[in-house]
């Protein structure tokens, strides 16, 4: 079986069955995770695809480690970035937001239940909750983690702790575990 | 033995527990049904967190196609430089170099009809 190294390289060389491999491996995943980080499912998707372009376009240096962490970097990045623009054309009170079309995420969950999840992971602070989103969406592990957003491994370990706790305490008295 | 609290038990479940404490736990829990059931309802409630499931058509992403561009961009510069010669070479082929027979035209000189000066030296002396 190909790895996901061999493809990124066989991609960038003009083979479009690795570059459809590749998307097809990653493709939901970091859309999850970036549409639960920005809130909107248009953004995710064009993050997404941002990624992938960035990945075939882009001089990697090593080839080496894990290439889900890896992508998983590129698509979170580009996520805390269209969170931040989204969140200033919001704050700046621009009302046309038909042109960035974001579909926010409630349009796609299909159950109260979920819905109510979400909310209760978007209460968490940035930290928190990125630290959940790549742990439960992502797949990640805590050394991954660490990577993937720059912080020490006990920082890491110790959001995930209090945003599961906080979660929890939350969807308790909420009623829905 | 005592239970242990939530929190052990969550941090169990997150694997956040050093490998002494975690063997300590695992076996009590084994041993003790109430614990044994917390546990299970943590486990639960972790992983409700990770649930959620969107209904997203997933897009399909177009292979950007940039190894093809550049050489298609490589190719039509090569093109545009032998169409450029073709006709450079060829339109040497046709027109003729002119010949052009310089004859030197040498300048006759006319007597001066008119003296430049008129006055005499002692004249001009004179003024
Ligand atoms: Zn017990």
């Amino acid at each position: 079986m190909t790895s996901d190294w061999e493809n990124l390289t066989r991609a960038k060389h003009g083979d479009e069955t690795a570059w459809k491999d590749l998307s097809c491996s990653h493709q939901k995943r970091l859309i999850k995770m970036a549409m639960l980080i920005t809130g909107s499912v248009a953004a995710a998707k064009d993050i997404v695809q941002e990624t992938f372009l960035y990945l075939v376009k882009s001089t990697t240096r090593h080839q080496s480690g894990s290439f889900k962490a890896y992508i998983t970097t590129i698509a979170y990045h580009l996520a805390l970035k269209e969170k931040k623009r989204l969140h200033s054309v919001t704050e700046l009170g621009e009302t046309d937001l038909s042109e960035q079309s974001p579909q926010p995420l409630e349009t796609v969950l299909l159950t109260e239940r979920d819905l109510h999840i979400a909310k209760t992971i978007n209460s968490l602070s940035d930290d928190h909750r990125n630290v959940l989103i790549l742990r439960f969406y992502g797949d990640h592990s805590y050394e991954d983690i660490a990577e993937i957003t720059k912080q020490p491994i006990g920082t890491v370990k110790s959001r995930i702790f209090y945003a599961v706790k906080k979660c929890r305490e939350v969807l308790k008295q909420k009623g829905i575990i | 033995m005592e239970h242990p609290t939530e929190d052990k038990l969550l941090g169990l479940e997150l694997e956040l527990l050093d490998a002494e404490e975690k063997q300590r736990i695992r076996e009590h829990i084994r041993e003790c049904k109430k614990c044994e059931m917390r546990f299970s309802k943590v486990v639960a409630d972790t992983q409700i967190l990770g649930s959620i499931d969107p209904e997203i058509v997933l897009p399909i992403y177009d292979y950007p196609d940039i190894d093809k561009h550049s050489f298609r961009a490589i190719l039509r510069f090569a093109a545009v430089l032998l169409i450029g010669f073709i006709i450079g070479y060829g339109t040497s082929l046709f027109s003729r170099p002119v010949c052009n027979n310089v004859v030197p035209q040498y300048l006759k000189t006319k007597p001066v009809e008119q003296p430049m000066f008129q006055f005499t030296s002692t004249e001009v002396v004179d003024l």
